[in-house]
């Protein structure tokens, strides 16, 4: 129809020029207003993450690089370096493949419906996240020890179970829960289909699991090995604990920091063990990238998964008993421990260790306060990092993304011995006070809070907001209105994540707690160094009492809707 | 040859099928259709042994596979979401139940191109599962099943996943790989058109029981109740009352006009005045100018029309209720008066019975006949 567009063309250009230069209409002002309060808030959004992300995890980490003087790096070559080295990497190839064995084992029974007893199981795998790693080491001392229930007590035993075979049992039970985390959904989703398939095709149980299974769980399976390794190569408490003469890199860290106070050498220890963790982060994150490409196909559907032969079946559920029953002993050991008088020596009952647990109760206070803060400060700082890094455009957000996740890379002595060396005199002098505390917590606590952060806003379609954009809302309405209500159940689940990590923590808070400003977790570590177990229980579960507290309240506010350990 | 014997699965207490038997002829195409939950997929889940009946067996071949698991059936299972291994090529994936066979290496190469052959995938075998389409990979989990020579091929709706042009390909494609092969099939389905192209035979199941079992002919053109004649093509239905005839056709009052509709079943306990549901297909239906002579006894309206390249649809209100008429041609408009009429021996009658499937109410409500108004 050609008359009606000949038309327009003539009545457009006229409507331009009648209007008069300088008097824009309405809506054109309204969006040139609203475009600089875009950006005023996107800036405001911006500077926080950048400076929270510069101060906490980029200039401690690149101060400690300089802290070392040439004579410290020197001493690198020292005996007890390569020995504390070597020790690190056995102790760390070992457990790391023994928890993910265990890990797997554990993931696999937890996705076969035919297994009886999954509950049980599930809590097993449970208790280890939700609890400090060293309550286990701590454990075992309890009852493997010297003076250890089962080697002195019912065996009549003088040997014991630390050093490295200790240590090596310890780190497997701590750690495989993280092992069957990472497993389960994928252990899940290979889906029953391919595994019929495979039987369909006249292959048996064993044969399925080899060719179909296993290979299909390689590069997870390959994500939890290198996640468990840097828990494991990391952890300080448990080494500290039950190592004995088993010296490790972080435990050689902390001598020299706190025994000798020689920060050079203890910084360049730290910089020994940051490298491998490093390199095992990048791995990971690369696995995982390349991980997403390849989704496994085979939809679950109505077909439930093959049973079990009857074999396997019980050769699984012996395992994994075995491995409860020994998480059993360990948790009630230190229920048990907290009510003892004197462990190994007077075995009556007493309530003495709880009323010093609550009378001296500030550490525990402290804990759960900073940890609190700590929590809620991470999940509000990660939601606007992860807002910033993936709804924004601004400039260096790969940068922010990287260091927000650099701290799962840094082992938790470092970042210690680098905020104690960092922020102990003018410009930022923060040592002795509860902020540093916290914000060291925060560090702590800021990957997986991230990454859950990440995550949720991704789950948020940008058609959400580009809707109500559209619809003349500004980015700060936008944020408030459209984002935090769709988080809400996401934000819980991030604090109670937040506030298990902070609560857990030791490696790096052991060297920030002064005498007036203690925490639960170096309280526990000292006092069982000092062989007060009595104290050291009564303190652990005093602890994990606050944690399961913390636990249960945000189970009873969210019912369901908190998705903390899909287990 | 597959023989069902009374076969039965419940799951937590609810059935999902009941007594159920069937025999499957060696290089027969037999479709399992029904609607969705019929129970369609667990019967074929107890053939392929992924699950043991409750009672009943299941005799492939004459020995009776109970207690035996799928992989020491002579059966191979072809999945709606193609179960191709995504860690293999598609050579690989074909090779894979040719390895657990044991044979030979070269053996193994000439039948997985032969298998590749077979489904017009040659030269892909090195290709990676998620570099194929989705018709591709369902085409690599046919081959999969054949080049093990299964006794019988068992498809759980495989085409269900692609798109409509896809499908109709395949359909084609699968026959002529059954005829080539001779391999046995069952097939299950919800959409009774593929079942219509497919089987040699079909067997209509409803809440885990089996309705009629037949050729497509048989099921379309003489379904043996109303179920299937509803869920087998489309029909129209006319509630009218028993008035008598014989054992081979029956008079029915369809409000005050008598129609002759052939009763599905022989019953005795039919009496005068006795409720009977008349089901008539569209393509039987004839429209004619309202006073043209020997038009039929029904009268009504036109009131849409619509054009559908090789059929013609047409709409037609008989008082209350709309009868949909399918010609190839149709020179009516709507508001057109008309009469309606009704091939020879094509209306059918099902006697309503208690508690028994009954058509939808609005389809089944009187039209008014000529002769009543
Ligand atoms: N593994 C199972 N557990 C519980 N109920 C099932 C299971 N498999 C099938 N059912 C139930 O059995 C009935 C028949 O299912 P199915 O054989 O899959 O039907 P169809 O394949 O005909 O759609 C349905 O009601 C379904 O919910
Ligand atoms: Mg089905």
């Amino acid at each position: 129809m050609p008359v009606p567009s000949t038309t327009q063309q003539t009545v457009v250009p006229e409507e331009r020029t009648e209007r008069a230069p300088g008097s824009r209409p309405d809506w054109q002002r309204r969006s040139r207003r609203r475009l600089l309060a875009d950006r005023i808030t996107v800036g405001t959004l911006v500077a926080y993450v950048a400076g929270l992300l510069l101060l906490l995890v980029l200039v401690p980490t690149v101060a400690m690089l300089f802290e070392p003087d040439g004579e410290a790096w020197s001493r690198l070559a020292e005996p007890r370096v390569a020995t504390a080295a070597k020790n690190t990497v056995v102790i760390g190839v070992a457990s790391t493949l023994s928890a993910t064995v265990v890990g797997f084992l554990f993931a696999y029974a937890l996705s076969r419906p035919d297994i009886r007893g999954r509950a049980v199981l599930r809590v097993m795998a449970l208790l280890p996240l939700i609890s400090p790693p060293f309550v286990v080491g701590l454990a075992v001392l309890l009852l493997f020890g010297r003076r250890g229930l089962i080697t002195h007590e019912l065996l009549g035993l003088d040997i014991s179970l630390l050093g490295l075979g200790g240590l090596w049992l310890v780190q497997t039970l701590a750690f495989f829960p993280m092992a069957t985390l990472t497993l389960l959904p994928t252990l899940k989703n290979i889906g029953s289909t391919l595994e019929w398939a495979s039987r369909d095709l006249g292959w048996t149980w064993f044969q399925t699991f080899r060719r179909v299974t296993l290979p299909l769980a390689f590069p997870t399976i390959l994500n939890a090995l290198l996640l468990v390794g840097m828990f494991v190569i990391t952890d300080f408490g448990n080494p500290v604990l039950i190592g004995a003469g088993y010296q490790v890199l972080s435990v050689e860290a902390y001598v020299q920091a706190v025994g000798r106070q020689d920060f050079g050498m203890a910084a360049v220890l730290c910089v020994l063990l940051f490298v491998p963790t490093l390199i095992l982060f990048l791995i990971q994150r690369r696995v995982l990238a390349r991980r997403s490409a390849v989704t496994v196909s085979g939809k679950t559907g109505s077909l439930p998964p093959a049973p079990l032969p009857a074999a396997v079946r019980r050769g699984l559920l012996t395992v994994l008993g075995l491995v409860s029953v020994l998480m059993i002993l360990i948790y009630g050991s230190i229920l048990v421990g907290s009510f003892t008088r004197a462990w190994g020596a007077d075995w009556s009952l007493t309530l003495n260790h709880w009323q010093t647990a609550l009378l001296r109760g500030d550490d525990i206070r402290n804990s759960a306060l900073f940890s609190a803060t700590a929590a809620i400060i991470t999940t509000i700082s990660t939601l606007v990092a992860a807002y910033v890094v993936h709804r924004t455009r601004v400039f260096g957000r790969g940068m922010m993304d990287g260091l927000a996740v650099l701290p799962s890379a840094i082992p938790g002595t470092m970042i210690g011995i680098s905020w104690l060396l960092t922020f102990n005199e003018p410009p930022i002098a923060l040592t002795g006070t509860a902020l540093i505390l916290v914000l060291v917590m925060v560090v702590r606590a800021i990957p997986v809070g991230y990454r859950t952060a990440v995550t949720t806003i991704n789950q948020i379609s940008p058609s959400i907001d580009e809707a109500a954009t559209d619809l003349g809302a500004s980015r700060a309405r936008v944020i408030v209105q459209i984002m935090f209500p769709l988080l809400g159940g996401a934000f819980t689940t991030s604090l109670v994540f937040g506030f298990l990590h902070a609560i857990n923590t030791l490696s790096a808070v052991i060297f920030l707690t002064s005498p007036g400003i203690g925490l639960g977790a170096p309280t526990i570590v000292n006092l069982a160094e000092f062989g007060q177990w009595g104290a050291a229980t009564g303190v652990a579960a005093g602890l994990m009492v606050v944690s399961f507290a913390g636990l249960a309240v945000a189970k009873l506010a969210l019912g369901s809707r908190l998705r903390l350990y899909d287990l | 040859m597959i023989e069902l014997k009374s076969l039965c699965k419940s799951f937590d207490g609810v059935p999902a099928v009941r007594d159920l038997d069937l025999v499957v002829g060696r290089g027969e195409f037999l479709c399992l259709l029904g609607a969705s939950g019929c129970g369609k997929s667990t019967t074929l889940r107890m053939i392929a042994g992924f699950i043991q009946p409750d009672s009943g067996s299941v005799l492939i071949d004459g020995v009776d596979v109970s207690g035996y698991g799928p992989d020491a059936r002579p059966t191979s299972m072809v999945f709606q979401d193609y179960a191709i291994f995504p860690h293999l090529t598609v050579a690989e994936n074909i090779e894979f139940g040719l390895k657990a066979q044991k044979l030979a290496k070269d053996e193994r190469a000439r039948r997985t191109e032969e298998a590749l052959d077979l489904v017009g995938l040659t030269g892909l075998g090195g290709r990676r599962p998620n570099e194929l389409s989705g018709g591709q990979q369902q085409r690599v989990a046919v081959a999969r099943s054949l080049a093990i020579r299964p006794s019988v091929l068992l498809m759980d709706e495989p085409l269900s996943n692609l798109d409509a042009k896809t499908r109709i390909q395949l359909r084609t494609q699968l026959r002529e790989i059954q005829r080539d092969t001779g391999t046995t099939i069952v097939y299950v389905t919800h959409d009774q058109e593929e079942a219509l192209a497919l089987g040699d035979r079909i067997a209509v199941m409803k809440d885990g029981s089996l309705e009629q079992l037949g050729s497509g002919h048989e099921i379309y053109l003489a379904p043996s109740n109303g179920y299937v004649a509803d869920f087998v093509g489309i029909t129209n239905w006319l509630a009218g009352e028993y008035a008598g005839g014989s054992d081979e056709s029956w008079e029915v009052n369809v409000a005050g006009a008598v129609l002759r509709a052939t009763p599905a079943s022989t019953s005795s306990s039919v009496s005068p005045g006795s409720p009977v549901d008349v089901s008539v297909r569209p393509e039987d239906v004839s429209l004619s100018e309202e006073d043209a002579p020997g038009a039929g006894v029904l009268r009504g309206v036109v009131r849409d029309v619509q054009f559908l390249g090789p059929v013609v649809r047409t709409y037609v209100e008989t008082g209350g209720s709309v009868v949909l008429v399918h010609s190839a041609q149709s020179g009516w408009s709507p508001g057109a008066n008309v009469r309606l009429s009704i091939g020879e021996g094509a209306a059918r009658a099902f006697r309503r019975v208690e508690g028994a499937w009954r058509p939808p109410e609005a389809a089944a409500r009187p039209v008014v006949a000529v002769a009543a108004s």
